[in-house]
């Protein structure tokens, strides 16, 4: 597949979080790269400074960022803009991400990633947004599928047409997480097949998987827990359709010891290996 | 070079109502009337949720994140006001003062004026006090790190003028002058407050934050140098508030006192 971004392939990564900066100062996890919050290393405290420094000597770092908002009818927020380049510059990352979504009006911030309504109108407006983003901060941008739980009236769109008009317009990059997808097909009924069938595959530059709550009546997206066995399986079924893509396992909420994870991201290898080579073997 | 310029594309109003709508619902503390009433015109139901148990979701989320961050930020006033205490306040304080950063780190921070305002129960100074030293500790961790003040660099010409040099305390530092033991009651498994005048000093150093102790003479000394000022223009300040016959005490302290000071890294060198 030729992907629409020449990005590098970084392999298999986690979130970086506080409870494992002393496994990554002090040992060698088996872990290619890794993903920080960006918000957290914007404020220019020495603590997160003082372990980012020692860290992006050894890893490949890419900026993950909450706060953008890129669907807020609000204008873009340029002091956060400005922050953000110099830490993404600071950490050479390849690219940078954040979620198609918004987190306030009126220059406030929800800090949740609030849904979307699906329109051609809206997509184009993010679009253009994005445009602005990248031209900017002078490195590519790929926005993630975030998990949603309300649908809206005004939406005309599926998720995946509205993704897919703004990846086209916007010409960026997709970090495509496998278990919003799960997660959402559940609390709006649809086939995260059809979704994964309908989706540009060639933007998709990075991929997310994690863990949820079942609640019931609808799925909650927590990264509180494993992975489990149906997102394993989107999982697999995807990889030979991707191409190399980066691959990054994220936990938010009852993180484990490094070693769980090093695990979890070793059964993510393997799968990818097993899938490539049977994909090569019938070539 | 000069900063190219950018024009934010226009919104869809539909969008602009309907995130305004959202934000207002969310923010609500609890799902009002009005929303629920009004949720079916913006969110479709499912067949397993009506569209204003979705919404709720959105709410059942804000709350406990703002909430969690907030208890994380003043655990001492939560410990002295209790869970569901601190809950009303902060919910009543997030009402006024919504987040309005990037991170979670500055939910709490007009917290102080908030309760300066609102809070009017006979133990309000005690209230206020604590909600100032927790802050002072959130602010140690926070505030960017800048060049500590180093004798040892100074040049020659300097070194002898070193009184004459202006000084400020360093971005993390808060001095804290209280009337409760709050450090003692942090340090002791919450006892009765004793109440009594205190004086700490909270700091970071090292990536470590520290809240210490501290002499009321210190206290008065440090608090000079809020501003940038000099040892020579803090003495004549002290000489003016004290009267000579405390002065003389406070200058004898004082090299003491310096010498703790930079150790610990409390001051910087103002920027020109």
């Amino acid at each position: 597949m030729k992907k629409v971004l020449n990005m590098p392939y970084l392999g298999f990564g986690v979130g970086l979080r506080t409870e494992h900066y002393d496994d990554f100062l002090h040992g060698s996890p088996k872990v290619d790269w890794l993903e920080i919050i960006s918000e957290n290393f914007m404020l220019g405290a020495q603590r997160p400074q003082y372990y980012l420094d020692a860290f992006k000597e050894r890893y490949p770092i890419i900026p993950h960022g909450v706060s953008l908002s890129i669907g807020s009818s609000d204008p873009l927020n340029w002091d956060y803009l400005h922050t953000l380049k110099k830490l993404v510059k600071s950490v050479k990352a390849p690219w940078f991400s954040d979620h198609l979504c918004w987190t306030g009006v009126h220059g406030h911030n929800l800090h949740n990633l609030m849904p979307l309504p699906y329109t051609a109108e809206v997509a184009s407006f993010i679009a253009q947004k994005i445009r602005i983003v990248q031209d900017f901060m002078e490195i590519p941008f790929i926005f993630e599928n975030v998990s949603s739980y309300v649908e809206f009236q005004q939406s005309e769109l599926s998720e995946w047409q509205f993704i897919s008009a703004i990846l086209q317009e916007a010409n960026c990059g997709l970090l495509l997480d496998i278990n919003n997808v799960f997660v959402s097909g559940f609390n709006h009924h649809f086939d995260p097949q059809e979704y994964f069938k309908e989706i540009p595959l060639e933007h998709v530059v990075q991929c997310h998987i994690a863990g949820h709550t079942h609640k019931g009546d609808y799925i909650l997206d927590t990264h509180d827990h494993d992975i489990i066995d149906d997102v394993w399986k989107l999982y697999e079924g995807l990889i030979p359709t991707l191409g190399d893509v980066s691959i990054l396992l994220e936990r938010d909420d009852d993180i484990p010891p490094i070693n769980e994870l090093e695990e979890e991201l070793d059964k993510a290898r393997n799968i990818y290996a097993k899938v490539k080579q049977h994909d090569t073997k019938a070539v | 070079m000069t900063q190219k310029q950018y024009s934010d594309p226009k919104p869809p109003a539909a969008l602009i109502e309907l995130q305004q709508w959202m934000q207002n619902a969310v923010r609500a503390p609890h799902l009002s009337p009005q929303s629920q009433k009004n949720s079916d015109a913006y969110i479709t139901s499912s067949n397993r949720q009506n569209a204003s148990q979705r919404l709720n979701i959105y709410l059942n989320d804000y709350w406990p994140r703002c909430l969690d961050s907030l208890a994380e930020d003043f655990e001492l006033l939560k410990a002295y006001w209790g869970e569901k205490s601190f809950d009303r306040w902060m919910e009543a304080y997030l009402l006024a003062y919504p987040s309005k950063n990037f991170t979670l780190f500055y939910l709490g921070k007009n917290l102080l004026t908030f309760l300066e305002a609102h809070y009017s129960l006979a133990d309000k100074v005690l209230v206020l006090e604590l909600a100032r030293y927790d802050w002072a500790l959130c602010l140690a961790y926070m505030q960017p790190e800048s060049p500590r003040f180093d004798p040892q660099v100074l040049s020659e010409a300097q070194k002898q003028n070193v009184a004459s040099l202006p000084l400020q305390l360093h971005p993390s530092v808060t001095v804290l002058a209280m009337g409760h033991g709050i450090r003692q009651w942090k340090n002791s498994s919450k006892k009765p407050f004793q109440k009594k005048k205190t004086y700490a000093i909270v700091y970071r150093l090292n990536g470590v934050v520290y809240d210490e102790p501290l002499e009321m003479g210190l206290f008065e000394v440090l608090n000079l140098f809020l501003q940038p000022t000099s040892l020579e223009a803090c003495l004549e300040r002290l000489e003016n508030k004290l009267g000579p016959k405390h002065l003389v005490k406070a200058e004898e302290k004082m090299e003491r006192w310096f010498k703790t000071a930079v150790e610990k890294g409390w001051f910087v060198r103002p920027s020109l």
